[in-house]
């Protein structure tokens, strides 16, 4: 199993960089529309277990113009607590430095949570529906985490 | 940070109790009127048993109902060339929130 180790930071915690881009479902329409089709972006995301799901900054969205897909109940105390927040389809990887293209996690259609999080350090928070496909190590002691999928 | 999709105790408190209906907030005024079509089909969703399921809808209709976000979404994208669709699952918890801008749930039996 592809293994990733990282170095925790006292300011931000656990951070892995991902890529996120479009579904293949929403490339091939808008290559069937002839829309644009943004570059996939890639953002230091913070691994928050205490986050149901993954959530993305605004400035993703608009990064990557998606568009909203599904209403979804989000209790963010630190952002207003209990409301309903757009949920988006997105593909999202954890690139490997050094395993083949083949070894890296890609979740090819993940839903994730519109949340402005950009004032709180960070643009996404990899949340317990990804963690769900690994096995996390954190070493507060050691100042590090291991990321396993 | 913490986040998490359930509903804390009180949270359906947010209906009004004198009937005024809120206007939806601007984010979500985007698909405006595929939230009032869901809204209005959610009690004939729930009575026929289709609660954590997802359902397309598009402007005032529904266009199916699949077993998962990917099967609705690639239904959704195929049919609708703009992209602009609701694929949403089909969550009792919505009723109350969306009453508040749309008005009470409608009886899943009147016609």
């Amino acid at each position: 199993m592809p293994v990733l180790h990282g170095t925790l930071t006292a300011a931000d915690g656990a951070l892995q960089a991902i890529l996120i881009e479009l579904t293949r479902m929403d490339v091939a329409r808008r290559r069937r529309t002839g829309s644009p089709v943004p570059l996939s972006v890639t953002v230091a995301a913070l691994i928050d277990t205490g986050s149901e799901i993954t959530c993305i900054d605004p400035s993703i969205v608009s990064q990557l113009g998606l568009i909203p897909k599904n209403l979804g109940p989000t209790n963010v105390p630190a952002a207003g607590g209990f409301q309903f927040n757009w949920l988006y389809d997105v593909n999202l990887t954890i690139p490997h430095p050094f395993a083949p293209a083949a070894q890296q996690l890609v979740i090819p259609v993940l839903e994730v949570a519109e949340v402005p999080l950009n004032a709180r350090g960070c643009d996404t928070l990899i949340g317990r529906d990804v963690l769900a496909s690994c096995v996390l190590i954190y070493d507060g002691v050691g100042n590090s985490f291991t990321l396993t999928y | 940070m913490s986040i998490d999709t359930s509903q804390p105790a009180g949270a359906q408190q947010t209906n009004p109790a004198d009937g005024q209906r809120v206007p939806l907030p601007p984010p979500l005024q985007l698909l405006a009127a595929e939230i009032e079509t869901f809204h209005r089909e959610l009690p004939r969703l729930m009575d026929e048993g289709e609660a954590g399921r997802y359902v397309v809808v598009r402007d005032d209709q529904i266009h199916g109902v699949w077993d998962t976000f990917r099967d609705a979404i690639q239904y959704g994208y195929e049919k609708f060339d703009d992209g602009r669709f609701l694929a949403q699952k089909i969550d009792p918890r919505l009723g109350p929130v969306l009453a508040r801008h749309f008005g009470p749930l409608p009886d899943a039996e009147s016609p």
